[in-house]
Parts: structure tokens; C-alpha cells; sequence
């Protein structure tokens, strides 16, 4: 399974990274994790070059991007035909109503709040690989 | 006039949370589970004489094992409504978890239990005891069906009805 994320923080890059490995110890079929960091290092793929975009089971964004929002980016992801059907997943550290309302109206697949322990980072994983591995 | 109100939803997983949700919003169904994770979101307008309820549906991510704090969830809920199954006792049992969860940071919200699945099973005594049980903390207990749609509308029109009293 691959799964890109679009996420700016480096310590919850870090903290997805030993819980996906954690999970893969577990699974047949591992999963394969991508990170984009910028806003301009996923405009890049999206104009220049959309093989790495292509290949992805889900992309999972986080709702603060410097210079953009994650909702912003889905809507420019989803425009392109051969992209719209990958599941665009928030996970983010706010749940703030208006936020996940707009999300949902541009075609999110699901709101997750980003947990606070290893463990539920794990389950979280788990919960995708079960959910969008097949 | 219109009004906009958040409804979040509770209960196991696999208990048809957001088959009902679906049931409600788009009148369809699908034999096919696929797990909330997170939150997903669903909305309706439900028109009662001549005013309008617009029901913000939250679909939480079902299980005792809920991710994350549930109570950003459920911040801010006008209405709470809670699913079982009828042929899964535990579901039953687990409903007074959920209760407990939201009982005390959302006293004034209306609470309703919906008795899912009806058209699978007959009710258990498990089940029977248990309705005993809630039905001093529930506003209503309704039956549903969300494969035939048995009290799914029934049940949001109730909610809704109540915030325009």
C-alpha cells in the first residue's frame, strides 16, 4: 500500500514514520510512505510530474500547509481525472467545524484528528492499511 | 427560516451508524461495510410546517477504542444520537459507555437510542433487559432498519422537531 503525506512537521513525519514501520512488522504486504513537505514541492509533482501522485492507495494531508490550507490542495489535486478517485484523508490537529464541513464539501474521505500516543498512531495506520489497503 | 444544529452519532463499530446516516441523507443502502475512521460528515435538510432544520450528521468512528480524544468530536453536539444492534448483545451493553462519555458535558442535549438491525433479529432477553435499563436515560428509543429504512427519518425528524419547539 502507498500512502503519500503532506505534512510540514518533522517530528510528526518522524512519529508516523517509526509507527508505520512498527505496523509493517506486522503485515504481509507492507506499506510504503511518501512525504511532501511544501507547498511547492507538491505543486511540483502536480504540474511537472504526476507518477508519484498516481501511484498513491490514499494521500493523507494535514489542514495547516504554509502559504495554503489542505482543503486548497485537495481542490487542486482532485481537478486533475486521473487523481480525483485516490481517497484524500485529513489528518490534522484541528477540528474545528466550519474546517471539517469544508472538507467533506470538496470531497474528503475522512476527518482524523491526529492522536496524541505512539499507540493510537499505530491503530491509526492499522485502521487505513484494513480500510483502503485492499 | 432556517436553522443549522450538530448531530453526532455513537455507538460500536459495525452497529449501521453510517449506513443510517446514508439511510438519511441519501435514502440509499449498501450491504458493503467499509469502517469510519475519524469522522465523516453527512447533511440534511428536514422541513417541519414551515421551518427548515438543517442536521449536520458527525458519523464518529464506532468502538470503545475511539482515536484520539473523543470529546473534540462531540464538541458543540445539539443532539446525540445512539445506535446499538439489536442482534449484537455487547452493543447493547456498550451503549451505557457512550452514555457516560457525553452525559455529563452535554446534559441539555436531546438523546435518542436507535435499536438498529431490527429486520435481522427478534430481541434477546439481553436486549429486553437492557431497554429497561435506558429507557429512563433516552428522550426516545426508536426501532430502525437502515437496509429498509424502518424509523430513519422517524428519528431525525423527531431531533429536529425538538430544536423548534
Amino acid at each position: 500500500m502507498n500512502i503519500l503525506m503532506i505534512e510540514d512537521n518533522s517530528l510528526d513525519i518522524e512519529i508516523i514514520e517509526l509507527a508505520v514501520s512498527e505496523v509493517n512488522s506486522d503485515l504481509s504486504s507492507e506499506i510504503k510512505m511518501t512525504y511532501i513537505k511544501t507547498l511547492h514541492e507538491f505543486d511540483e509533482h502536480l504540474d511537472k510530474n504526476q507518477s508519484l501522485l498516481k501511484k498513491q492507495d490514499i494521500i493523507l494531508s494535514d489542514m495547516n500547509i504554509p502559504g495554503t490550507n489542505g482543503v486548497e490542495l485537495m481542490k487542486s489535486f482532485k481537478k486533475f481525472e486521473q487523481l480525483v478517485n485516490i481517497p484524500f484523508i485529513f489528518f490534522t490537529s484541528s477540528l474545528f467545524e466550519k474546517e471539517v464541513e469544508d472538507a467533506y464539501l470538496h470531497g474528503a474521505s475522512d476527518y482524523i484528528l491526529k492522536p496524541e500516543s505512539f499507540e493510537d498512531n499505530c491503530k491509526v495506520i492499522k485502521k487505513l492499511h484494513e480500510v483502503y489497503g485492499s | 427560516m432556517r436553522i443549522s444544529k450538530k448531530i453526532c452519532l455513537l455507538g460500536d463499530e459495525s452497529v449501521g451508524k453510517s449506513s443510517i446516516s446514508t439511510r438519511f441523507a441519501d435514502d440509499e443502502f449498501s450491504d458493503k461495510y467499509k469502517a469510519t475512521i475519524g469522522v465523516k460528515l453527512f447533511q440534511k435538510v428536514v422541513d417541519l410546517n414551515e421551518k427548515q432544520v438543517n442536521l449536520i450528521v458527525w458519523d464518529i468512528q464506532g468502538g470503545k477504542e475511539l482515536i484520539s480524544s473523543p470529546q473534540q468530536y462531540y464538541r458543540g453536539a445539539h443532539g446525540l444520537i445512539f445506535v446499538c444492534d439489536i442482534s449484537n448483545n455487547e452493543s447493547i451493553q456498550n451503549i451505557s459507555y457512550y452514555y457516560d462519555i457525553v452525559k455529563k458535558k452535554y446534559p441539555t442535549a436531546k438523546k435518542i437510542l436507535l435499536l438498529n438491525k431490527c429486520d435481522l433479529s427478534e430481541f434477546s432477553l439481553t436486549a429486553k433487559e437492557a431497554m429497561l435499563t435506558y429507557k429512563d436515560m433516552f428522550d426516545n428509543i426508536i426501532n430502525t432498519s437502515a437496509k429498509t429504512g424502518l424509523g430513519v427519518n422517524e428519528a431525525f425528524k423527531l431531533l429536529a422537531s425538538d430544536f423548534i419547539d
